[in-house]
């Protein structure tokens, strides 16, 4: 199993770094370009949902961004010491309604859902824990 | 983001790079300008975007209720086909062209 780890602060800008960190990743790992497209913009919503919403201090604060790949499965583990939030538990966006009626937001964490095979939420020792995992096999 | 046309018969405008969060923030209020007092419908060229997210999204879908508004249309052209994804994962394939 691989595993690798990335530690950004909550600030937007982080996501810069994120992005290059996931094409080195991308490389290292072999994996194919949409799927890394795919981790991309899992990564960006996820991260962007943390920094702008989890935090209700001005304080600087590290989240951790853990990677594992067992060759068929791919894992991303979000955990930040942010206030307690679930976001499994958001109801989809109704993507059933013409595009003119469509509710602006939400997407973020469907687009996630849509993207990867299963989402886990868990919070222990006040933190966080937000479970991706995507079924790789070729 | 780059006007390439402006006139009584297209508005044509060209976004480049990743259409992410950092993207929007910089970019919004100037894309939102461009769509006041619209004389012709909009196109927007995404043949150099490489990423959209969904704040990206967000802005085109607040973009279109704008220029339906204002009774015109808003397309979306050249977009590749990761990008493609994105638009038709949210159901949203009708609006590239």
């Amino acid at each position: 199993m691989n595993c690798k780890t990335l530690l950004v602060k909550n600030q937007m800008l982080e996501l810069n770094r994120v992005v290059a960190y996931l094409d080195e990743l991308g490389e290292e790992w072999e994996l194919s370009v949409p799927l890394v497209f795919s981790l991309n913009l899992v990564v960006e919503e996820a991260l962007t949902n943390i920094i702008l919403y989890g935090f209700d201090d001005q304080l600087e604060h590290t989240i951790e961004i853990d990677f594992k790949n067992d060759l068929d499965q791919l894992y991303i583990t979000f955990i930040d010491d942010g206030i307690a939030y679930d976001p499994t538990l958001k109801e989809d966006p109704d993507i059933s309604l013409s595009t003119e009626d469509r509710q602006i937001g939400g997407l973020g964490i469907f687009l996630i859902k849509k993207i990867m095979d299963k989402v886990e939420y868990k919070r222990k020792e006040n933190k966080n824990f937000l479970i991706l995992t995507k079924n790789i096999i070729v | 983001m780059k006007v390439i046309q402006s006139d009584t018969s297209i508005v044509k405008i060209a976004f480049s790079g990743r259409l992410d969060s950092n993207y929007v923030s910089n970019n919004e209020v100037k894309f939102f300008a461009c769509l006041n007092g619209l004389e012709a419908p909009v196109v927007l060229d995404f043949s150099e975007v490489s990423f959209l997210g969904s704040l990206g999204i967000r802005m085109i879908l607040m973009a279109l209720k704008e220029v339906k508004r204002q009774g015109f249309t808003l397309k979306i052209e050249n977009a590749d086909p990761n990008v493609k994804y994105v638009f038709e994962m949210t159901s949203l394939g009708d609006l590239l062209l």
